[in-house]
């Protein structure tokens, strides 16, 4: 290879900018070079400072690092009822745990606790397996909840076991477990993932966090700040001196507009069948009561659970864990004519003079509809109130045929239903509200107008819960303001004043007063009224409103198969709704009421909502007699002719 | 196809610089990470791992070279930013903060690419204007507002940490460029004034740090505690350190985040003086190496390429060692090489094929 021909470096013949010719990039090229060689100066000098100098120090330190940094957690913000009774506690536990570096032989250890509180090898194994990584002078829990007995006898014996230790911490206990189960809801032990989310100042390992009810949509305000204790230890792990304290902060009160009388009303009225019921101040959307039933006891989930327990917990049919007062959706059936009504009114498709005829049914395409009182005969001329008070499926049909699926939609969506209320729990249910658009993108078929039929009266798709029943009612009782569900009261910081919380939003429902008024007057005529189908409503010196509702869940022949009323499966029988609010001339209670397969509103679910009214108005109950038997009313429904037929109407 | 001035020219110096460096920090990962028996793959392997895929890169960034580093700059820039919106939005919350983004199956941390995005969307922008007068203030309201773009969106997330360092990177390629002295001086003024702005924007626990490194006493269970421990851990390595795998302080886990942003007390720890003064001397080597570099750049892209490359190589170990010896507050920072972490390495090795792609041409002579 000729070396002579090897390319030259092209040589710089332009202008090219070599820094070595630009003064000004040769100085700051110059000063960075300045800059570094300072940097690395005064870095090497405090190594050498640190390691050198001070080194000696530090080595000694370091031998004897027995500075430890001891957590402490804080203690869970209380909860209480709107008269002060206590709801969550926080009462002393005792854990089992070790502290690995201290443990001298392992084998022994296991032995001697396995011959005092029964713990086995594998369980051991498999707590320090989980600890593994962790510092080892971090105590590794063994076991929860011990016993007053092993108590003593790890007391007994603490001198024969190096590194156990009996840790103290506050575990929640709930004073009235199965009255505000899913309201207050349960903690759990915080998990990987949630921890590794979190801000490691606020959580750490082995802490509880809320998981459901106010435990979980509160956690920010009821757990409190962690503090910690800097301290020396001796060889044992034994505390010789403290260093420094940085005390942990408690979490913050709740008092709760929830009133425990009216919990047990609601619990003693549905007596263990399924259903709900919630009531909340109209005026200030205060939630009174919230209960839901089945329940369940959440000091459960705080104790631990065996397998079996949660197996029958979890797969139980009515679903205890399920709060159905926020997350059941049901068809409203005819308390969705106050919907149907005010829809009417306020958009002109009928007045307050308004008749229609009834006669029992009603012929529409080519069907008939039926009204609930065909047997009767109908209910000839009747106007908004009539309908209203005796539920007239016909004279709703047809205000419901001129307004049309959409406005209805429209005023369902106005009194708060086919969305969350906005009450601070996790697992609120939306609902349904139904509109035409929905249909096409649901079923990719038009809506007829058959469904605007059923619609009307509450059947089709709609769907509700009962507290979005609740707060329907509200708006009337109000005089038309939409409130938003609010559960905590006041808070009460550590050493504070209590806070009220925020004035809940308001949103005022469009719809004119006079109108508002006569569905206000029907809706008193429908408990205190001749013909009125909810009389077992009534309450001694207080007029209330209401609405009965009855939400078919099969078919009506399906459910006619069965032949007696007491023959229907459980699963297949009605739901019973009811609405109400009191006192009428001046209203500070509105209740939304299911009974799950209840059957009919007026004698299912009129009876509860009438139990929590009497708790709230302090009405002592009335001497045990058994109710009149409500005559079976049979459901209308279009007349069965060739195809299967949507649920018809309630009561 | 390649052209064999770029292989001769290639600074074969600086790579064995950046090969030693790496494979101190492999050796004391082995160490820092050693009682972490979490399932898969073990720290220092996974960082082994991370480097060769970085030697990659930067040999990927060096081929493309600064000419043609210059057109993909600025759409570069704007998918940084994109990433930095997208993270605020959609990213993970690890620890408080949201940082990480996941794309697939990878989990990436864009503000890591911020720096290398900003380096050279700057170079780029300050080779097209080809001013060779220093700048004066007004001159530098787009440079200084390309750097605050991903800076303030770090800040959000937030990370004050690399934020600082996205501003010190982009603060330096600007000074190296030029800046009129009087206008500095302005700037510096403005800035001490502006301070009292800044702290109350700041959050909480990023005042506490600051209180808690000017006293130590007033928080002595969060940062200061670390403090403490990391100067007792490097403090205590004396001169010729407790030995490998020996570090009482670190294998009982006394340091905090002993593998990422506190590995270099470890190295103290065990190593000693010694193994401290290795490290610093070979980073200080790396980063001379960088400015000789840059001295014999061809044009001003070039030379601010390669200093920008070289400042971010340079601040982090300056802030990192800083804070470990107990001369800055704790900021999340990690040190080049040593620290463990996949998207810091890959930046760092791209901001060395910045370097490296500017040696390589060192003889080839560009017409525009």
């Amino acid at each position: 290879m000729n070396l002579s021909q090897v390319p030259k470096p092209a040589s710089v013949g332009g202008r090219g900018l070599e820094p070595g010719e630009n003064p000004n990039i040769r100085m700051a090229l110059l000063t960075a070079a300045v800059v570094v060689g300072l940097a690395l100066v005064v870095l090497l000098g405090r190594l050498w400072f640190l390691q050198l100098l001070k080194g000696e120090h530090f080595r000694l330190l370091s031998e004897n690092n027995r500075i430890r940094l001891v957590d402490l957690a804080p203690s869970r913000g209380l909860i209480f009822d709107a008269e002060g009774r206590l709801l969550a506690d926080n009462r002393p536990a005792f854990t089992l745990a070790v502290i690995p570096e201290d443990v001298g032989d392992w084998a022994v250890l296991t032995r001697r606790l396995h011959n005092l509180v029964g713990l086995s090898p594998e369980e051991i194994a498999k707590a320090r397996r989980a600890a593994q990584g962790a510092p080892p002078f971090k105590p590794v829990v063994l076991r929860n909840h011990l016993d007053r007995h092993q108590l003593a006898l790890l007391e007994t014996f603490r001198y024969e076991l190096p590194g156990v230790k009996v840790l103290v911490r506050y575990q929640r206990a709930y004073l009235a477990p199965r009255l505000a189960a899913h309201v207050i809801g349960y903690l759990g032990e915080i998990n990987k993932r949630e921890l590794q989310a979190s801000n490691r100042a606020v959580y750490r390992m082995g802490d509880w966090v809320g998981r459901y009810g106010l435990e979980k949509s509160r956690e920010r305000v009821l757990h409190g700040s962690r503090g910690a204790r800097q301290v020396e230890v001796d060889a044992m792990g034994r505390e010789i001196k403290l260093i420094k304290e940085v005390p942990a902060s408690r979490g913050a009160d709740l008092t709760l507009s929830i009133n425990l009388d009216l919990q047990k009303a609601a619990a003693k009225a549905l007596d263990g069948r399924a259903g709900a019921v919630a009531a909340l101040d109209p005026r200030t959307g205060q939630v009174l009561c919230l209960y839901s039933s089945p329940t369940f006891d959440p000091n459960d989930f705080i104790t631990g659970m065996s397998t079996k327990q949660w197996k029958a917990l979890a797969e139980d049919p009515k679903h205890p864990l399920k709060d159905r007062a926020i997350s059941g959706m049901y068809p409203p059936g005819s308390t969705y004519k106050i919907i149907t009504a005010a829809a009417g009114l306020a958009e002109k498709a009928i007045n307050l003079t308004t008749r229609f005829f009834c006669a029992g049914q009603m012929p529409f395409g080519r069907r008939y509809y039926r009204c609930w009182a065909y047997k009767k005969g109908g209910h000839g001329y009747t106007d908004i109130h009539k309908a209203i008070r005796e539920s007239c499926d016909v004279f709703f049909y047809k205000t419901g045929l001129k307004l049309g699926v959409d406005r209805l939609a429209k005023w369902a969506r106005a009194f708060g239903l086919g969305r969350p209320t906005g009450i601070s729990l996790p697992h609120e249910s939306p609902g349904l509200v139904p509109d035409s658009k929905w249909k096409k993108k649901r079923f990719k078929e038009p809506w007829q107008d058959g469904e605007t039929l059923s619609l009307a009266i509450g059947q089709s798709f709609t769907l509700v819960t009962p507290l979005q029943m609740a707060r329907m009612t509200a708006v009337v009782a109000n005089g038309g303001m939409l409130v938003t569900p609010s559960l905590v009261k006041t808070v009460t910081p550590p050493g504070g004043e209590a806070v009220p919380a925020p004035e809940p939003v308001k949103a005022r429902v469009p719809i004119a007063p006079e109108h508002l008024d006569t569905i206000a007057k029907g809706l008193s005529a429908v408990v205190n009224e001749p013909h009125g189908t909810a009389r077992l409503a009534r309450l001694p010196g207080i007029t209330v409103g209401g609405k009965t509702g009855t939400a078919q869940v099969v078919g009506l022949k399906f459910e006619k198969s069965f032949g007696a009323e007491e023959n229907v499966p459980w699963k297949y029988r009605s739901h019973a709704l009811f609405v109400a609010y009191a006192p009428v001339e001046n209203p500070t209670i509105a209740v939304g009421v299911v009974v799950e397969h209840g059957g009919h509103g007026g004698s299912a679910a009129g009876p509860v909502a009438a139990a929590v009214m009497r708790a709230y108005f302090g009405i002592p109950e009335p001497e045990p007699k058994t109710p009149p038997q409500a005559k079976p009313k049979p459901k209308a429904k279009p007349a069965p002719k060739k195809k299967p037929l949507r649920p018809g109407a309630g009561t | 196809m390649i052209d064999r001035r770029l292989v001769s020219s290639f600074d074969w110096l600086l790579l064995i610089l950046v090969l030693a460096l790496g494979a101190c920090g492999v050796i004391n990962l082995y160490s820092a990470a050693s009682s972490f028996t979490g399932s898969g793959m073990p720290v220092y392997l996974k960082q082994t791992y991370w480097m060769g895929l970085g030697l990659v890169v930067m040999l990927a960034v060096a081929m493309v070279g600064p000419q043609r580093l210059s057109t993909i700059a600025y759409p570069f820039y704007v998918l940084v930013v994109i990433l930095l919106i997208a993270v605020l939005f959609w990213g993970k919350v690890i620890g408080g903060s949201q940082r990480w983004l996941a794309l697939g199956p990878m989990v990436i941390q864009p503000s890591e690419l911020a720096r290398l995005a900003a380096v050279l969307v700057l170079a780029a922008y300050f080779q097209r204007r080809d001013q060779t007068e220093p700048y004066r203030l007004h001159q530098l309201i787009i440079p200084v507002g390309l750097a605050l773009i991903p800076a303030l969106l770090i800040l959000k997330e937030p990370d004050l940490g690399t934020c600082l360092l996205v501003l010190m990177v982009a603060g330096s390629v600007i000074l190296i460029n030029g800046v009129k002295l009087r206008d500095l001086a302005i700037a510096g003024g403005g800035m001490v004034v502006a301070l009292p702005l800044v702290w109350r924007f700041m959050k909480d626990y990023q005042k506490q740090r600051i209180f808690s490194f000017l006293d130590p006493e007033s928080d002595p269970l969060g940062s200061a505690y670390h403090l403490i421990q990391s100067k007792i851990a490097v403090g205590s390595g004396q001169f010729m350190g407790k030995g490998f795998l020996a570090g009482t302080q670190s294998q009982l886990h006394f340091l905090p985040e002993q593998h990422t942003d506190f590995a270099f007390s470890v190295l103290a720890e065990e190593w000693g003086f010694i193994g401290g003064m290795v490290v610093l001397l070979l980073v200080a080597a790396i980063v001379y190496r960088g400015i000789a570099i840059a001295y014999r750049a061809k044009d001003r892209q070039s030379l601010l390429l390669v200093m920008g490359g070289t400042a971010m190589i340079f601040w982090p170990a300056v802030i990192n060692v800083g804070m470990v010896l107990g001369l800055f507050p704790v900021v999340g920072i990690p040190l080049p090489f040593i620290s463990y972490g996949g998207s810091s390495l890959i930046t760092t090795m791209a901001a060395l094929g910045l370097i490296q792609g500017v040696a390589m041409r060192r003889f080839i002579f560009h017409r525009p």
